[in-house]
């Protein structure tokens, strides 16, 4: 025995003090692209239970509205989705894959599992063939965060969680021909906006705001806020760009034209997005920074004082001119998030007690400055993202259920579901077949379009159309409507 | 309690404990990191619990025994991972080989009861076991250890620290 028992320990112990570790912050990257494999083992999964014959992959709450009149008896359906084309990535094996579309091209951004490296590539969505072939992004200290596309460039935004600055890069490419056209860094605490007149980068540290060509990177205007720096800076969102939502989520860039700033000191300034002119100014309470909400002309907040346990005052102040702050009423217990959901509309999500496992989805009008209804969600979902005032409410870890307007539950899926476009669902048939469907909202019409894909390793885009998604296969587009 | 400040708080102690479990620096930290995820995922219900790092240690426990998560997990990218560190000392060696020699309940057991300083009554528990079974776990662990260290006397001097 080399030693006492509690030296022995103590060595271990002080060797395992002197480990490294990533930080919060990888483990939250971590947990997210868990939530993803999470949703594609669980799809294989419910292929695995069709071919069991053992009941329903998706509930539905109206199943004569949904499902087929006659409920055919499970069987394995060898027939895919049809796939329009795949791209060869040239690279074996990918860590992840992020996907954009702007209705003509499909891009994709991936790492190489083999050697870390970032690529970047586009395929065209309506042949499937390659559009422009893959470029190699040399920034091995970042992994991919986003991939954003506007008129004028495609933007892959990397980031690195190891505490080393810049924190994040952005790498800009024509859209039409994938040629590299800048580089540029975004420091911690900063904030980016992407609309499609300027990138809007804003610093905490430096006091300005600076609109940047989307074509150059350069800076076209700044706005010197030194005085009262800007603490955030938002987008303005507005209904028309949910037209926009797809596979990917709400679309990260935006189409007003106008950006928010806050100010360290709470006061709010609206700037023009293509010149930094400055338009409306307000203020909000200091503090209630990290949930605020730029949508349809008005800024949504909530009072951060009421952390404790609530009643949050829900907070719309009008960013046009014309109108000044108000509450438009309260939530209780624990606030989780808000998003704008439909003209003059937002909508919070508060977790209850004694619990929290349950949430509650919250409907205010601002214009009439009231409650609209309130629906319980027994999944706990909490992320948002709607549409024609309808909302997916999505549980990071579960099932996700869609809201009509007025606040009626008119759709739960079990697994891996979500938006194809602005009025219609990629889900997974309640039949028993497991076969991909689209789902029509406004007429809760399934349209069966086969089998899934058995292999995708990134997150998807879609269009009304076509479906793209990365895998180790290569960018591979369907044809889904 | 924010998710920060509870990795800030905790995950030190999760590090040590899954070293103690595992012997391996690189897989503890994999460990570690993985069991912050799945807390990531539902932080919003794991945040009510009494102990969630006690449910830290349990998603530890499972994932040091399942080679299958990798399935679901892709290692992080050697940009992400943590700088090279020193390599352990000798006795560190010695007693993480002779870790490994133990059944799981045993090295569970001394992990709590060593690396993170947690009376009999407090791993029975945290493991739902007797007070009587966690002292035979603690007995046998260090009998297993001394064969494995080759201890003369069979039972390694400390083993009057259980409380």
């Amino acid at each position: 025995m080399p030693a006492d028992l509690d030296d022995l320990f103590d060595a271990l112990g002080r060797s395992a003090d002197a480990l490294p570790l990533a930080g919060a912050a990888d483990a939250k990257r971590r947990g997210r692209q868990r939530t993803w494999t999470q949703a594609a083992v669980a799809a294989a999964a419910a292929v695995v239970l069709v071919v069991a014959g053992v009941g329903f992959a998706l509930r539905d709450p109206h199943p004569r509205a949904s499902r087929p009149a006659s409920t055919p008896t499970p069987t394995v359906f060898t027939t895919g989705v049809p796939i329009v084309g795949t791209v060869s990535l040239g690279t074996r094996n990918i860590a992840t894959g992020l996907t954009a579309q702007d209705g003509e091209r499909a891009y994709a951004a991936w790492v190489s599992q083999d050697d870390n490296k970032q690529w970047v590539i586009a395929a065209d969505l309506a042949s499937g063939a390659e559009s422009w072939p893959a470029h190699e992004i040399a920034d091995p200290d970042r992994s991919i965060e986003q991939i954003v596309v506007v008129p004028e460039a495609v933007l892959v935004v990397t980031v690195t969680h190891s505490g080393a600055t810049p924190e994040r890069a952005l790498y800009a490419f024509d859209p039409a021909g994938g040629v590299p056209l800048w580089n540029g860094y975004v420091m911690a605490g900063d904030s980016v906006v992407f609309t499609h007149r300027m990138l809007v980068r804003s610093s905490r540290s430096d006091g300005a705001v600076e609109g940047l060509d989307w074509r150059t990177g350069e800076r076209r205007w700044v706005v010197p806020m030194e005085d009262d720096r800007p603490a955030r800076t938002i987008g303005m969102r507005t209904a028309a760009d949910e037209e926009r939502i797809d596979r990917a989520g709400a679309r990260p860039d935006l189409t007003d034209g106008r950006v928010v700033v806050i100010t360290v000191a709470g006061k709010v300034r609206v700037l023009d997005a293509a010149t930094g002119t400055a338009g409306a100014a307000a203020s909000v309470p200091v503090g209630s920074g990290d949930t605020m909400v730029a949508y349809e002309g008005r800024l949504f907040s909530h009072d951060e004082a009421d952390d404790n346990g609530g009643p949050h005052h829900i907070r719309a102040t009008d960013l046009t001119g014309v109108g000044g702050s108000a509450i438009l009423g309260t939530v209780p217990d624990r606030f989780l998030s808000m998003a704008g959901c439909g003209p003059d509309r937002v909508c919070v999500v508060t977790a209850r007690k004694p619990r929290y496992s349950s949430t509650v989805l919250t409907a205010f009008d601002a214009a009439k400055r009231k409650l609209l209804w309130e629906a319980p969600d027994e999944f706990g979902g909490s992320e948002i993202s709607s549409a024609r005032g309808r909302v997916w409410l999505d549980a990071a870890d579960g099932p996700a259920a869609l809201y009509d307007t007025d606040g009626t539950q008119i759709l739960t899926a079990t697994l891996s579901a979500g938006w194809l476009d602005a009025g219609t669902l990629l889900i997974y048939a309640p039949d028993g077949t497991g076969r991909w469907s689209r789902w029509s909202i406004a007429n809760r019409k399934i349209t069966p379009l086969g089998a899934p894909p058995g292999k995708m390793l990134g997150f998807c885009a879609s269009t009304s159309s076509r479906l793209a998604c990365p895998g180790e296969d290569g960018l591979r587009i369907w044809a889904v409507g | 309690m924010d998710f920060d400040s509870f990795y800030r708080d905790t995950s030190r102690r999760l590090l040590r404990y899954a070293y103690g479990l595992t012997g391996d620096p690189g897989e503890a930290q994999d460990l570690v990191q993985e069991a912050y995820a799945r807390a990531w995922q539902r932080w919003r219900r794991l945040v009510d619990y009494d102990e969630p790092e006690a449910w830290l240690r349990l998603v530890v426990n499972r994932l040091a025994t399942d080679h299958w998560r990798r399935l679901g997990v892709r290692r992080s990218r050697p940009a992400d991972r943590p700088a090279p560190i020193d390599p352990p000392s000798e006795d560190v060696v010695l007693l993480v080989t002779a870790m490994r020699t133990l059944p799981a309940a045993h090295r569970r057991a001394l992990a709590l009861h060593y690396l993170l300083d947690r009376s009999v009554a407090e791993i029975a528990a945290e493991t739902g076991a007797s007070t009587g079974t966690v002292k035979s776990w603690l007995s046998r662990g260090r009998a297993g250890l001394a064969a494995a260290l080759g201890s003369p006397a069979g039972v390694p001097e400390g083993a009057d620290r259980a409380r």
